[in-house]
């Protein structure tokens, strides 16, 4: 953020001085040129967050507008500019190949969008219509998310297609649409040229708000339960690690069993939570002692119960102090406790030792069939094989 | 600017509401007399943009409510060119409307909203419309023109609600009036959209005004999102607080107190709202390693053995080590380190640690304890002074003192608010007790 907080006013600047110097010597089109590169290098550092911590710049919506609203010639200069200068204060952590990759997952989008504006827009004959117009500019959108997810595919990134992913995208093609048919206009009526682009700027600008604020608190609730589990590890009552080994395990248990997003959320916060009641009890007995677990599970799920956030959580880590047979509730719900129950035990067996694995499977295979519920097993023999 | 509907409505209320749909509706008359026609199509696609809008509010923990409604209505005024002032009350009767309290059959508030935000909307009309040509003809003279529109809706507004407020409660209209009138700022941008949305509508068509609400919608939705998982957040530290006081039992409502002293502090430093937000978080969780500490020791009456004492004293490594890793607390993760009990001007920068330990010890010597009562507020306040420079940070000290003052409350002996039965009564004076050794040596072992 203190790099952001830099660099966002140095690029709001240096558009300002390139808008005025086009307007004292008479030339619009550097003032739109330097209006439209700072709005796309603007749009490099502004990303919108998505949930595993990677994100969409906010830069593909002025994109549209140089794809829509310019000569060839003025958008490879544009966008050649954009790249490089993007390049260089775009703020990566992950190193200068990586840079190099995402500049050329920058080019490649830059020109699937534009060459899709052309053929769409000379599809329809070149008419300036509404419906002409829009519809080269979905169709640049479109190319634009598809080479998008292919580059991130490329550098081992997840898909962008998740729930706030898709949000994100709604939200900068809406926005990209609007700028470059406020922009351009159609046939000679609504072109509004920059004004659309620093205007239609504000919704997208609220966005990125939105999506900043929703992934800081994300990672402070993820790391306040992270927190809470290491209460019952400091205070002796489970091995060191075993709240975050179990939490990994469920993520990756959750989505072998086919547990959707919001489910996924649920088991992870019941994972690092499921042995808290402990540090509650003035007699607690071991999380390990079979008798033990059913008690500390319902005390756990009373503490979670009140919080309107955590029910689910809560719910899930009453089942985990049961067998398979006992559980009642939904179908999604005794699955979620199930795949608790099986990474827990399986992390009392294993320790976190990749070679005791095997034996811990065999060990939970070995229980009696009411114990765990065979679709889990087999996913988490996937998992250790 | 929309009213809160949390109880019945009430009965003096009603002839004001009254008055003021009546307003509205002559209001209507007259312009349907006398002014054309709105484009009823366009009216028709606003109308029904404000609707799914307003039923999108999102309600700030201040209680404030953010809403694209304004936009809405300032673009239809725009497309309703010369017909703008119906435009306006239709609109604004609409914004007014509430699915959920007519649900609810809370028919009285609906009145009440959709007659305010109509009339509202009418005074941005009285702006907007004599203005239309240049907003149609020049986009710099359409943005000049959002700020009187902003200001116009806004005041009569601001003015309408203190009004009602007066005729309900007797709350000074002037005062009101004031704090409502401070939502002006967050009308402008509203404002400059709406005439741009009014502008492009008339333009290109209908596809804008839908292109228009996504982004806005969206970022609604991941904002209301952000504020559920914010609440869910603070809910979680809650129950970890009630967990601890449910362990050691004779320290019940300390946690809060803390965080409120220390917020009196914070708030005399004028700190921004985020900084009061981390430190309330850092001061309710300044003890919370002592969940790791087993409860026999935690309640124990009399002294504690060495070793007891070196396993409860564990209690604030913990802590610090589970605020530390937590991003939004790591840089005040020290506020829960006994060593922030004594003072050292040289070493840290940040000063929330030295806020902590004040508020923590203002609220250990004004409560009682199992081996001390409550000590008197004066005394409280003698003791932070003569230990400020040397324990304390004086700048800490003396603004506790001066907000608790400047507040009128009292503390201490007589007037704590959370006591507990103790199974013996604890002594009137005792270690901790002031001029009686250390703050920081309480429960020294035996």
């Amino acid at each position: 953020m203190t790099r952001l907080r830099i660099r966002i006013p140095a690029v709001l600047g240096a558009g300002a001085v390139g808008a005025i110097a086009g307007s004292a010597l008479d030339e619009p089109r550097v003032s739109r040129a330097a209006v439209l590169l700072a709005a796309i290098v603007l749009g490099e550092l502004l990303v919108l967050r998505l949930e595993d911590g990677t994100g969409i710049p906010t830069a593909y919506a002025p994109t549209l507008v140089v794809v829509a609203g310019m000569t060839s010639r003025e958008a490879l200069v544009i966008g050649g500019a954009a790249l490089v200068i993007g390049a260089v204060v775009r703020v990566d952590h992950r190193g200068m190949r990586a840079r190099l990759a995402t500049l050329t997952q920058r080019a490649l989008v830059g020109v699937a969008a534009f060459g899709a504006f052309r053929a769409t827009f000379a599809g329809f004959g070149r008419t300036e219509s509404i419906a002409a117009v829009l519809g080269a500019l979905a169709a640049a959108a479109a190319a634009m998310l598809v080479v998008d997810e292919i580059g991130r595919r490329a550098q081992g990134l997840g898909s962008a297609l998740t729930p706030r992913g898709t949000r994100a995208w709604s939200a900068l093609v809406a926005t990209g649409l609007l700028m470059a048919l406020g922009y351009r206009g159609v046939d000679g009526r609504g072109g509004a040229a920059l004004w659309s682009v620093a205007l239609f700027s504000i919704p997208l600008f609220a966005a990125w708000y939105s999506f900043e604020r929703l992934a800081a608190v994300t990672r402070t609730h993820r790391q306040t339960l992270a927190a809470l589990s290491m209460a019952t590890e400091m205070a002796g009552f489970v091995p060191d690690g075993h709240g975050r080994r179990v939490a990994d395990l469920c993520e990756r248990l959750a989505h072998e069993v086919g547990i959707d997003a919001p489910g996924v959320e649920h088991v992870v916060a019941a994972a690092h939570l499921h042995h808290l009641g402990v540090v509650t009890m003035d007699d607690p007995p071991s999380p390990r002692d079979p008798d033990g677990v059913p008690l500390i599970a319902d005390v756990t799920a009373a503490m979670l119960a009140d919080i309107p956030a955590l029910t689910e959580a809560s719910r899930i880590v009453a089942g985990q102090g049961r067998y398979a047979r006992d559980l009642r509730g939904s179908g999604d719900e005794r699955l979620a406790s199930q795949v608790l129950k099986v990474a827990s035990d399986f992390d009392d067996l294993a320790e976190g030792d990749p070679s005791r694995a095997r034996l811990a499977l065999e060990a939970l295979y070995a229980s009696p069939g009411y114990v765990y519920d065979r679709r889990v097993l087999e996913a988490l023999e996937v998992i250790v094989a | 600017m929309s009213q809160t509907p949390t109880v019945e409505f009430p009965r003096s209320l009603r002839t004001f509401t009254a008055v003021l749909v009546a307003t509205g509706v002559v209001c209507g008359a007259l312009f349907v007399g006398f002014t054309p026609a709105p484009t009823w199509s366009a009216l028709g696609v606003f109308g029904a943009l404000m609707v799914f809008s307003e039923q999108r509010q999102v309600r700030l923990p201040n209680g404030a409510i953010i809403t694209p409604g304004l936009m809405v209505g300032v673009a239809a005024i725009v497309v309703s060119g010369p017909g703008g002032f119906l435009g306006a009350l239709l609109v604004g009767a609409t914004a007014g409307i509430s699915l959920r309290d007519l649900r609810k059959g809370r028919r009285g508030f609906v009145a009440l909203n959709a007659a305010t935000i109509a009339l509202s909307y009418l005074a941005a009309a009285a702006v907007a419309v004599p203005l239309r040509e240049p907003i149609r003809e020049s986009a710099a003279a359409g943005a000049l023109v959002a700020v009187p529109i902003a200001l116009a809706c806004a005041t009569v507004g601001a003015a309408l609600v203190a009004l009602s407020y007066w005729v309900e409660e007797r709350r000074s209209i002037r005062t009101g009036f004031a704090q409502l009138l401070t939502t002006f700022p967050q009308c402008i941008p509203f404002a400059l959209l709406g005439v741009f949305l009014g502008r492009l509508y008339l333009d290109l068509g209908w596809p804008v005004a839908i292109l228009f609400v996504v982004p806005i919608l969206l970022a609604r939705d991941l904002f209301a999102s952000y504020l559920d998982l914010k609440a869910a957040n603070e809910a979680t530290v809650e129950m970890l607080v009630r967990a601890l006081e449910a362990k050691d039992r004779y320290t019940a409502g300390h946690a809060g107190r803390v965080a409120r002293y220390a917020q009196f502090i914070g708030e005399e430093f004028g700190f921004l709202p985020w900084r009061q937000e981390r430190l309330r978080v850092a001061a309710l969780m300044h003890d919370i390693g002592k969940l790791v500490v087993p409860n026999h020791l935690l309640n124990k009456p009399g002294k504690l053995t060495a070793d007891e004492f070196a396993r409860v004293r564990m209690h604030e490594a913990v802590s610090v080590e589970m605020l530390r890793s937590i991003d939004f607390l790591a840089p005040v993760a020290p506020s829960a380190s006994g060593d922030h009990s004594s003072y050292d001007q040289e070493q840290d920068r940040v000063i929330e640690p030295y806020i902590v330990a004040v508020a923590d010890a203002y609220d250990a010597m004004t409560s009682t304890r199992s081996y001390r009562r409550a000590l008197t507020q004066q005394v409280a306040f003698a003791e932070l002074r003569d230990k400020a420079g040397t324990q304390f940070d004086p700048r800490c000290v003396e603004a506790l003192i001066r907000a608790i003052e400047r507040r009128g409350e009292v503390h201490g002996a007589g007037h704590e608010t959370d006591v507990e039965e103790f199974e013996v009564a604890p002594p009137v004076v005792g270690l901790g007790s002031a001029g009686l050794g250390d703050l920081a040596g309480e429960r020294k072992p035996a």
